[in-house]
């Protein structure tokens, strides 16, 4: 009996190795409004706190619009995990029905700001609440840190219009972990260079393909006409007679033996 | 000056052929097998009857077959726009060493010349602008000696091109040697004599025209009446070398050739359509895979 439970025990460690469905908040007050000690609660934004979840820093994926089995949860947190020990970046997930009243970007960035995590990382978004999902991103840097250069504004547009298409399919689990892959994708790469998302999720270079095209259309077309005229010019055989050389020189005799005015016309200029 | 007879005929044993694809009529001497025509390449040729016997001088090869092969490739092979049969070793190794039968002869021009001529004047008369043209008369008494002057009798080869190419020395001119056609054909002459000399006389007759024309000191002339006439003399009947190849493209022929003793050549090239295209493909590819690579790895 004793060994049987064991055995159920270590199984549920071992198929589904840590609950992670975290909806864990906790009250803030004025007394106690949960906040990094760097951030200063004033008049202007303590109703924005105060609407604010206070969660525990340390468990990353925040699944209020419960979307994630807890299996997927585990899976997206060891990626989540994964890409923090590269990168040294945080990284949080919230899915939410609820906002609170705020419209998502202030949500986001609000429930990057007001819980512990670090001064630079991701936060991402997803809410169900409204006819059609919404997502956001949070890129937390200043402004010339290098998390900034790998997520610009244009990357993390890319990030969310790839990503967007699988949350309005209904795949939260696939599109979520497709912006995980994608996040790292970009923080691999070369970040000076241009690179897109490709249809598999994978960041990859961007090629200007139309540009290549039309360079080598161009440029094909202009050496072939080149080569086409030089060639036809140089190929041209050049007919000639060359009677002159049978000419004996020392013969040539022409004498002008009249040259006489015959007429002479007077007319007005034109 | 010459008469019209068996002018196709060398004096001693030779083998007449006749291709009935290009129809030219062509000698053998020796031992050469003959298997193509030596114009047009084609195995359609045929036996004739045999030949007269006559004497013509020769202008020897100097230049060797693998020489006119080198310079036909030099041309083509490397011409990325060429057609391919251009290209084909069949249409390198079909290049034959050929003699062309042609009439050297010298020529006089001799006679009086006349000629509309004028000078143009400004002239401001009471601020008005007027143009004074002064017309003239003018009479040349001309002669000219030609020699050596070269007149093709094988309506084979045109004469504009046969002419770009034919500057053959004369100085070493030799008699009829049978051993210097040894594996060589001989083009038999084909034209009418008549036509040969009436458009010698033309090519001569302008070309004197011309230098007459020059000699007249007024800025605008015109032809009015031509008394002069043009001579022939000294001529004779030689068989002069040409390395030639005639290549079929499209249902047109293109030849090369060059002068079998100074080596120069006149080549009628064309470009390949499918060949430009398959050019213009290679060099988009080039250039795409060029820039794919910057762009990937830059
Ligand atoms: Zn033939």
């Amino acid at each position: 009996m004793k060994k049987s439970l064991l055995i159920i025990v270590l199984s549920y460690f071992l198929f589904v190795p840590i609950a992670f469905a975290s909806t864990n908040t906790f009250p803030r007050t004025e007394e106690n409004y949960l906040v990094p000690s760097d951030v200063q609660v004033t008049d202007v934004n303590k109703m924005d706190i105060l609407k604010t979840p206070a969660v525990d820093s340390s468990e990353k994926l925040y699944d209020f619009a419960d979307l994630f089995t807890d299996q997927e949860e585990a899976d997206i947190y060891q990626k989540m995990y994964d890409f923090m020990g590269i990168s040294q970046y945080d990284v949080a997930i919230v899915t939410t029905k609820d906002m609170n009243g705020f419209i998502i970007g202030d949500y986001t960035n609000n429930f990057y700001d007001y819980n512990s995590f670090k001064d630079e990382g991701v936060i991402f978004t997803i809410y169900l609440g409204g006819i059609d999902p919404q997502i956001y991103m949070g890129v937390n840097g200043l402004p010339e840190s290098e998390i900034r250069k790998i997520y610009t504004d244009a990357r993390t547009r890319q990030t969310l219009e790839y990503v967007y298409k699988g949350i309005k399919a209904g795949n939260y689990f696939l599109a979520t972990d497709n912006f995980v892959k994608i996040l790292k994708g970009f923080y691999e790469i070369d970040h000076e260079k241009s690179y897109v998302i490709d249809d598999r999720g994978n960041v990859v270079k961007d090629i200007p393909w139309t540009e290549i095209i039309i360079l080598a259309t161009a440029l094909s077309f202009i050496i072939v006409f080149l080569l086409v005229n030089r060639l036809k010019k140089y190929n041209v055989v050049k007919y000639s007679d060359n009677i002159e050389s049978k000419l004996d020189s020392n013969s040539i005799s022409i004498t002008t033996e009249k040259d006489e005015l015959v007429d002479r016309v007077l007319s007005k200029a034109k | 000056m010459y008469q019209e007879d068996e002018h196709n005929s060398y004096g001693i044993a030779s083998r007449k052929f006749h291709c009935r694809d290009c129809n030219a009529n062509f000698l053998s001497l020796g031992s050469k097998v003959v298997e193509h025509c030596c114009v047009c390449n084609s195995a359609n040729i045929e036996s004739v009857n045999d030949v007269f016997e006559k004497k013509p001088f020769i202008v020897p090869f100097k230049k060797s077959l693998e020489d006119a092969k080198n310079d036909y490739r030099s041309k083509v092979l490397f011409h990325p726009l060429v057609p391919f049969v251009f290209k084909s070793k069949a249409t390198i190794e079909s290049i034959h060493k050929v003699y062309l039968p042609v009439f050297v002869v010298d020529a006089t021009v001799e006679g009086n010349i006349d000629f509309l001529a004028g000078d143009k004047t400004n002239i401001m008369k009471e601020k008005v602008q007027f143009v004074e043209t002064k017309k003239y008369s003018v009479l040349q008494k001309v002669r000219l000696n030609f020699r050596n002057i070269i007149l093709n009798l094988t309506s084979k080869i045109q004469d504009k091109l046969f002419h770009t190419v034919c500057d053959y020395q004369f100085d070493s001119i030799l008699d009829f040697e049978p051993s210097l056609l040894e594996d060589s054909s001989v083009l038999v002459a084909d034209k009418d004599i008549k036509e040969v000399a009436e458009s010698g006389r033309n090519r001569i007759m302008k070309h004197s025209l011309n230098i007459a024309k020059s000699n007249i000191q007024h800025a605008l002339k015109k032809l009015n009446a031509n008394e002069a006439s043009v001579n022939f003399s000294n001529s004779k009947e030689v068989l002069v070398p040409v390395y030639l190849l005639l290549i079929r493209y499209k249902d047109k022929e293109y030849v090369y050739l060059m002068n079998g003793e100074s080596g120069v050549v006149s080549s009628e090239l064309v470009f390949g359509m499918t060949e430009i295209i398959l050019f213009s493909l290679a060099m988009f590819g080039l250039i795409f895979l060029i820039a794919f690579l910057i762009a990937y790895y830059l």
